[in-house]
């Protein structure tokens, strides 16, 4: 079931909280120079800029004192498209792989309130587009036009495309072995061949079958 | 804290970074990993709390900021390493539906003595529950994973099994290649763990 | 995680247990008086059993929360399935009925699993959360069955056990709210599909207290928490 909420424990969030966010000193801030990395005073000199983790940024007040947010440059170069409703094409993922959530995060500290709209813009715009994809190109791989998010979105879509089709054709009532079983033994396999080289992959099947009922 | 390029918390970053990028069932317990952030996590606490009860005493608030991103990052630090702990968790509670409840003794190595202490709790509590369910009547949770449609399914061994009873007593030889016909409900198992092969 | 379920096909199991010449009505009856104190306790039928489990069921698989444990009717469907298999050890295994009845049995095995595995997996994944709440509610109301609730005490002691080996003890004390801060909890604003069993008046959609009136049959797409006791009263579904 799709259900982004991120919890204490979800990855995903902390990659997002990982990122990095453009920031200007605005304070003199005592033994804080190591955050400096074009500097080598102890102390934050104001005036500088420099590239805050988000997990800290997000704890900052909006409006403290030490440090002024930047609002990054990939939400002003898509503000054009988002206007001219051209959003489809961009290469999204490219731009940014969790551009939605780290979006997000930055809403309240962009003064002029432009990021919360095109980013809600972008989705909008960019969702019958993803609708379209999932249905039609199951495998194609769209490595960096969609987001984190879209391409959640997307393998969700080919899922239930996959599992329409399946149910369709009455095909999805195989048993299978399980996943982690599968590639566990591909990898004893692979263990195994390195071993002894040959024989045990004559897989040639007998014909004969046994009926126990 | 080294005075490398490394900022606070990358190092408990890397230990979800490269848990999330192994292709393994589970990648080995990064014990090195875990304890250099558990000393990062103890340093700047201790740095903290001597500047902290410094601040008491002076009033002195010029090294508030310093404070403030340091404990920042001592909670950062402390969510990455119990989100790996907690990925970890998901990927071991996972092998006891899909292996059953040994585990299987090329992983063993990948774990530690606690995360093996867990899925043997784990282990227990689940077939525990199991038996219990319906005042005491048990029901397997492992096995009846996909709806039923027909009651007997071809199948193809993998390897060489062996013999294998069925519940009404009869007894099936499982080798290697060799086809059968059997009840879905009492081969759902080996087919899980890829003994057999569902074909038909 | 999810991919221990399939959500599945609600097959015509309802068909499983219409021809039923087997079960014996009186069986259930006697079953559900030795259980329930009231003294008005109807008799139910295997078949009606059966609804109730499957109502459960999706409703389970579509609520982001756990939902109220349904033991007792598990209890009766499994006492069912077994006095079922009982006396077909005296039918031929070649006779179409009991290819039938087997299926029948399957069928409904597959769907207490499914709804068993699906609670777990909610027990799992939040644990604290669930046991909190519970200590808040009176016998009757409580979401875990008996059983689950000490699975749920266990799993949550064997999660600390490893945290604390590995990693927490070490760490220097822990402040106030952290703890709360770790628990994990569903996301009840999550959108659900919804059907309505009866028809429902007033029912506040919108954040501004808009209302809506709900007919009989009529499907609806709609934060979970704004209609969990429709749910609850079983005046709606999930589906």
């Amino acid at each position: 079931m799709m259900n982004y909420f991120p919890n204490y424990y979800s990855i995903e969030d902390i990659f997002v909280t990982q990122e990095k966010v453009e920031c200007k000193v605005n304070t003199r801030l005592q033994r804080l120079g190591f955050l400096d990395a074009g500097a080598e005073t102890e102390d934050l000199e104001p005036g500088r800029t420099i590239n805050l983790p988000l997990w800290y940024i997000k704890e900052l007040k909006v409006n403290n004192a030490y440090f002024t947010i930047a609002v990054p440059d990939i939400y002003k170069n898509v503000h054009k498209a988002v206007c001219e409703a051209e959003t489809t094409h961009i290469e999204l993922g490219r731009l940014h792989p969790y551009f939605y959530e780290f979006g997000r995060y930055l809403t309240p500290y962009d003064r002029n309130h432009v990021i919360g709209r095109i980013i809600f813009e972008t989705l909008r715009q960019r969702v019958r587009h993803l609708l379209d994809i999932s249905k039609n190109d199951g495998d194609t791989k769209h490595e960096h036009r969609l987001d984190n998010i879209e391409s959640k979105l997307h393998e969700a879509g080919v899922r239930t495309n996959t599992l329409y089709i399946n149910w369709l054709q009455m095909s999805g009532n195989h048993i299978r072995t399980s996943q982690l079983v599968e590639e566990h033994q591909k990898k004893r396999k692979r263990a195994d061949r390195s071993d002894d080289e040959g024989d045990n992959e004559t897989d040639t099947p007998t014909s004969k079958k046994r009926s126990t009922m | 804290m080294s005075r490398s390029n490394k900022m606070f918390g990358d190092i408990a970053f890397d230990l979800l970074k490269d848990l999330q990028r192994s292709s393994q069932t589970i990648p080995g317990f990064d014990d090195d990993g875990v304890r250099q952030v558990l000393e990062e996590i103890k340093a700047i606490f201790e740095e903290n709390v001597a500047q902290a009860s410094n601040y008491n005493s002076s009033g002195d608030r010029s090294l508030w900021p310093l404070l403030n991103y340091r404990h920042a990052a001592l909670q950062r630090n402390k969510r990455c390493l119990l989100a790996y702990l907690y990925e970890r968790m998901q990927r071991i509670k996972a092998m006891r539906w899909e292996f059953g409840p040994i585990i299987p003794s090329d992983i063993k190595p990948a774990l530690c003595e606690p995360e093996v202490q867990f899925f043997n709790n784990y282990s227990k509590s689940l077939a525990a529950y199991m038996r219990s369910v319906g005042d005491g009547q048990g029901i397997d949770l492992t096995g009846n994973l996909r709806p039923p449609k027909s009651l007997y399914i071809e199948v193809r061994c993998v390897e060489n099994y062996g013999k294998f009873e069925l519940d009404d007593g009869e007894v099936v030889h499982l080798r290697k290649n060799s086809q059968h016909y059997l009840p879905r409900a009492q081969v759902e198992p080996l087919v899980r763990q890829g003994i057999l092969q569902h074909i038909a | 995680m999810s991919t221990r379920e399939s959500m599945s096909d609600s097959e015509n199991v309802e068909q499983a247990l219409n021809e039923h010449d087997m079960i014996t009505e009186a069986v259930l009856a006697d079953a559900y008086e030795e259980d329930g104190d009231d003294e008005d306790a109807e008799p139910i039928t295997a078949q009606k059993v059966l609804e109730i489990l499957e109502t459960a069921w999706t409703n389970e698989m579509c609520a982001p929360e756990l939902l109220q444990h349904q033991s007792d009717m598990l209890e009766l469907m499994m006492s069912q399935v077994a006095h079922m298999e009982e006396q077909m050890k005296d039918l031929d295994k070649n006779d179409f009925r009991f290819v039938v009845h087997q299926m029948e049995l399957e069928r409904i095995r597959y769907i207490m699993a499914s709804y068993l595995r699906c609670r777990l997996q909610k027990i799992e994944a939040f644990t604290q959360h669930i046991i909190n709440q519970d200590a808040t509610y009176d016998v009757a109301d409580k979401r875990l069955s008996p059983e689950e609730s000490k699975y749920a005490q266990e799993f949550a002691t064997n999660v600390d056990e490893y945290f604390n080996k590995v990693a927490t003890r070490y760490m220097p004390n822990q402040q106030r709210g952290e703890a709360e801060q770790r628990v994990v909890a569903p996301n009840l604003m999550s959108h659900v599909f919804l059907k309505a069993n009866v028809a429902v008046s007033g029912v506040i959609v919108g954040v501004d207290d808009e209302e809506v009136d709900l007919t009989p049959g009529s499907q609806h797409i709609i934060p979970y928490q704004l209609v969990s006791d429709l749910i609850q009263r079983n005046q709606a579904k999930l589906i």
